[in-house]
């Protein structure tokens, strides 16, 4: 990988979709590692950072599926900017949990929720033009744009992600799953 | 048996991977790739089922021809060249995969068999971190409608190792496939939950699932992602005595599988699985407990030693130490009866050891001629060997589930007739080809009946003596059908059913036994007078006992006495040595205990005998320790100890020790001393057998005292 940036440090960015954020708590897992990780790389966008706008970047990492027009959004944005687009976890990568409301029809998943929830009075779908709209199915970011390589696990654990950041940092392909990947 | 076929077979090379290997005629190319460590991957696959090459996993490529074929159901032949690894195998192996996880919902961070999942495995193995293909989604039922299992079609992935485990291993065929292609699920009995299904509970169908589909509720949540410490060892539910594989974690036993050992059986049953979990990692008592106005309540080890030493050596019982009895579960090891009985003689000084059976352990010790040898009676093996297979009241279902599918192979692969002979139903009934419903207690009058029948009709190539014969119950006695439920023509036919097979195996249970002497002699009249003995001269009758031990307690010889003629009167203190097991108590035999001076329960959890005692002190479980049984088999077997006990508790042995030093004795437990002499065999080997009759006993013979069996 070209180390286009500035410092000779790789910029980086993360993006937090259709996901409960455990695969950023797992990212920070990877302890005191992230100094060393911090002489290689700059975090330029982050849900840990307060920066609004996504720039240009050597790579992207993509946390959640895509369940509503929003995340999708955010991806593409994510996509045309990075030079390598890379999903973290079962949501990006597998569709997992999110994905189990596919079964069932939009309209039904919001009236349970929202409707005819057992603590629920006088509920109502909530509807406004800055929600962003739900999909009508979930599913992977590989669905909708290219993904240079994928990260399973829920979360993936420290050191996958560890592994496949360095992976990809060194340029080399990124063939870590079978050592220290898993889907759970 | 695999092994003299691979002694007979004719060796075959193959060349696999660029490699030279030998195989055998009759061998897949799997097998051959097993045999010589070859690894490749399979998901349909399960060892001991017929391969059907549903999965594509196995796919091989064999030099000559076009198309791959799947190594599980392509026979091995001489001169094959075959690949297993090659890019395009790799790519399509990969495709299948991906095909597999999209066409359900495989979410494997919730699922209870994540970490022990061959689907998962597969996946790491082949680098799968996203699907190509789209998720299909289906919305699948779950059925949670069984006690001990569960299943989720949305993780089931149609290699129908259930269903196959079920038919061909079971028996039982309960799971079958409906629908077709991608709808295609696991039903149970055409669409039944399966809690009300004809599922016979054994857990095979979990057991052999690759994915979560089919998962245990009393282990799923225990089950992690590291690999679990697993020990073999020998199940005590009932007397089979089968091998099982004990996953535990820590202090925690949380699986039981089926096992590998001599004389398996290959599956393993609902009480050895589930019934055995249940118990398995009390005791609940965590102290000893002594009963204190009317309350038990938890003592130290010291004041239960010196409360119990007390008891034995004040009052009456002090006086007359054969006022003190115990009694022993015939459910525990050979060496705790040894001990107890070492104990009782020379610590407290009284022979009165019993065992918490019925009167069938008098009665058969009695009816075989037993003198410190087990039973001349037939193994699993000859029950498979069979071609008629008559059940004398026993209901195998119940008693030992896994000669139950032992004998439902055998008619389901038209082997062998199954015939019933019981006054209830049982889970067998469905099986009879034919059923003689018969009155409480007539038994030995309708199989004496039966084979005077055989004699006199010259069914039979009979040895009997005219006297013999006279000497039997006769149909024409008067009242006979009245008196006994059957009619003449059942007995005939019954009669000819037996002179008309090869090979027929009597299957007696405790219907028979707690009868009495007189029950059991007429099956052996039965196998002696038809001449039905194996080739190394067994009887024909498999008995089923009651409890694990039932074989090798009864080989310490006749036990002073049993449940049905305990003397309560002449008793002041009774020690009941219980373990895990649950005596099925005669109606009112506790509240007859209950006035005792002092009633002292050795029990690893709470019971019905806990509520009349004085002292309750809690033991390992069967998990905790180890031991010796004697299957019904007559094959000494060990129990591994699987787990440590919570360090409050003790064993037996411990236990009485203390108890000794509180009376202000000494007590060297020496237990290989007080063991069997005829336990001194390997592990695994055969104890020797009591010689069986010649010649037939009946009434007359017996007022003669013709007792010249033996």
């Amino acid at each position: 990988m070209s180390n286009a940036s500035n410092n000779g440090k790789i910029k980086v960015a993360t993006v937090w979709l259709g996901g409960c954020a455990g695969c950023h708590m797992s990212f920070l897992d990877i302890d005191e590692r992230i100094i060393e990780l911090a002489k290689l790389v700059d975090i330029v966008h982050s849900p840990i950072c307060d920066t609004k706008e996504i720039p240009p970047v050597d790579v992207g990492i993509v946390e959640g599926g895509i369940c509503n027009e929003h995340n999708l959004h955010v991806l593409k944005d994510l996509r045309s900017k990075a030079k390598v687009l890379v999903s973290m976890g079962d949501c990006a990568g597998l569709g997992s949990v999110p994905m189990l409301r596919n079964q069932f029809e939009l309209q039904d998943c919001l009236d349970r929720a929202y409707v005819a929830g057992e603590s629920t009075a006088l509920g109502q779908v909530p509807e406004d033009a800055e929600l962003p709209k739900l999909m009508d199915k979930v599913r992977p970011i590989h669905e909708f744009v290219k993904v240079e390589a994928h990260i399973p696990g829920c979360p993936p654990n420290a050191e996958a992600i560890w592994c496949a950041l360095t992976s990809l940092l060194a340029g080399k392909p990124a063939d870590f799953v079978k050592d220290v990947s898993h889907y759970d | 048996m695999a092994e003299t076929k691979a002694q007979d077979a004719i060796a075959i090379k193959l060349k696999i991977n660029g490699k030279e290997v030998t195989g055998y005629k009759g061998q897949t190319v799997l097998d051959v790739c097993k045999a010589s460590g070859i690894h490749v991957p399979t998901l349909c696959h399960c060892e001991g089922l017929k391969p059907v090459g549903g999965c594509r996993l196995c796919i091989v490529e064999i030099e000559g021809q076009r198309r791959l074929n799947t190594a599980c159901t392509t026979p091995a032949t001489d001169g094959m060249v075959v690949a297993t690894e090659t890019p395009r195998l790799h790519d399509l192996r990969k495709r299948t995969l991906e095909l597999l996880f999209s066409e359900r919902n495989h979410i494997c961070p919730f699922c209870p068999a994540s970490g022990d999942c061959e689907l998962q495995k597969a996946g790491y193995e082949h680098g799968i971190t996203h699907v190509r293909y789209d998720y299909l989604l289906p919305r699948l039922p779950i059925d949670n409608s069984h006690p001990y299992m569960a299943q989720d079609h949305s993780r089931c992935i149609l290699c129908s190792r259930c269903v196959r485990v079920c038919d061909e291993q079971v028996g039982a065929h309960t799971l079958d496939l409906s629908a077709r292609g991608s709808m295609t699920l696991i039903a149970a009995d055409a669409g039944a939950p399966l809690g009300k299904s004809s599922c016979v509970s054994c857990g095979m169908c979990v057991e052999v699932c690759p994915t979560g589909a089919l998962f245990d509720k009393l282990s799923n949540r225990s089950l992690g992602r590291q690999e679990l410490p697993t020990t073999q060892t020998v199940c005590t539910a009932c007397g089979l005595g089968c091998w099982t594989s004990v996953k535990t974690r820590g202090h925690v036993v949380l699986q039981i599988n089926s096992g590998k050992g001599p004389g398996n059986n290959e599956i393993i049953c609902n009480r050895g699985r589930y019934d055995a979990l249940k118990v398995a990692n009390q005791p609940a008592l965590q102290l000893p407990q002594l009963k204190k106005a009317a309350e038990l309540v938890d003592v130290d080890w010291k004041a239960f030693a010196e409360e119990l030493a007390r008891r034995i050596t004040s009052g009456r019982a002090g006086s007359d130490p054969s006022r003190v009895a115990a009694m022993v579960s015939p459910s525990l090891p050979l060496e705790t009866i040894a001990l107890v009985k070492q104990f009782m003689k020379d610590v407290v000084g009284s022979d009165r050891v019993g065992l918490t059976a019925g009167p069938e352990l008098v009665a058969a010790s009695e009816a075989f001629g037993l003198n410190g040898k087990a039973a001349p009676l037939a193994r699993m093996s000859d029950l498979e060997d069979s071609d008629l297979i008559v059940g004398i009241g026993v209901d195998l279902q119940y008693s030992a589930p896994v000669a139950a599918s032992a004998v439902r192979r055998s008619v389901n692969a038209r082997k062998a007739q199954y015939v019933e002979i019981n006054s209830r139903v049982t889970g067998l009934s469905a099986l009879a080809g034919f059923r003689m419903t018969i009155k409480p207690g007539r038994d030995s009058v309708v199989l004496g009946a039966t084979l005077r029948t055989m004699a006199e009709r010259n069914l039979i190539q009979s040895t009997l003596s005219a006297d013999d014969v006279a000497g039997l119950p006769d149909t024409k006695e008067q009242m006979f059908e009245h008196l006994s439920g059957v009619t003449v023509t059942e007995v005939v036919r019954l009669a000819s059913l037996i002179a008309g097979a090869r090979r027929p195996i009597f299957v007696i249970g405790s219907g028979i036994t707690a009868q009495g002497t007189e029950a059991i002699e007429s099956v052996i009249n039965l196998a002696v007078g038809g001449n039905y003995f194996t080739a190394d001269g067994r009887y024909r009758i498999m008995e089923i006992p009651r409890k694990a031990n039932t074989a090798g307690a009864r080989m310490f010889g006749t036990p002073a006495f049993s449940m049905a003629d305990f003397d309560f009167q002449s008793t002041d203190v009774l020690l009941l040595f219980l373990g895990d097991d649950e005596p099925l108590w005669p109606a009112g035999w506790l509240e007859k205990a209950r006035p005792m001076v002092h009633v002292s329960v050795f029990a690893s959890h709470t019971q019905p005998a806990s509520e009349i005692a004085h002292s309750l002190a809690p033991v390992c479980t069967w998990a905790q320790r180890s031991g010796t049984f004697v299957s019904l088999e007559g094959r000494l077997q060990k129990t591994r100890q699987l787990v440590d006990a919570p360090a409050s508790v003790m064993c037996d042995g411990e236990i009485l020790k203390a108890v000794a030093k509180a009376m202000g004795k000494s007590f060297t437990p020496s237990v290989a001393a007080c063991m069997p002499a005829g336990v001194k065999v390997a592990e695994g080997q055969f104890v020797p057998t009591a010689e069986p009759a010649r010649q037939i006993v009946t009434c007359k013979s017996k007022a003669q005292g013709a007792k010249s069996r033996v």
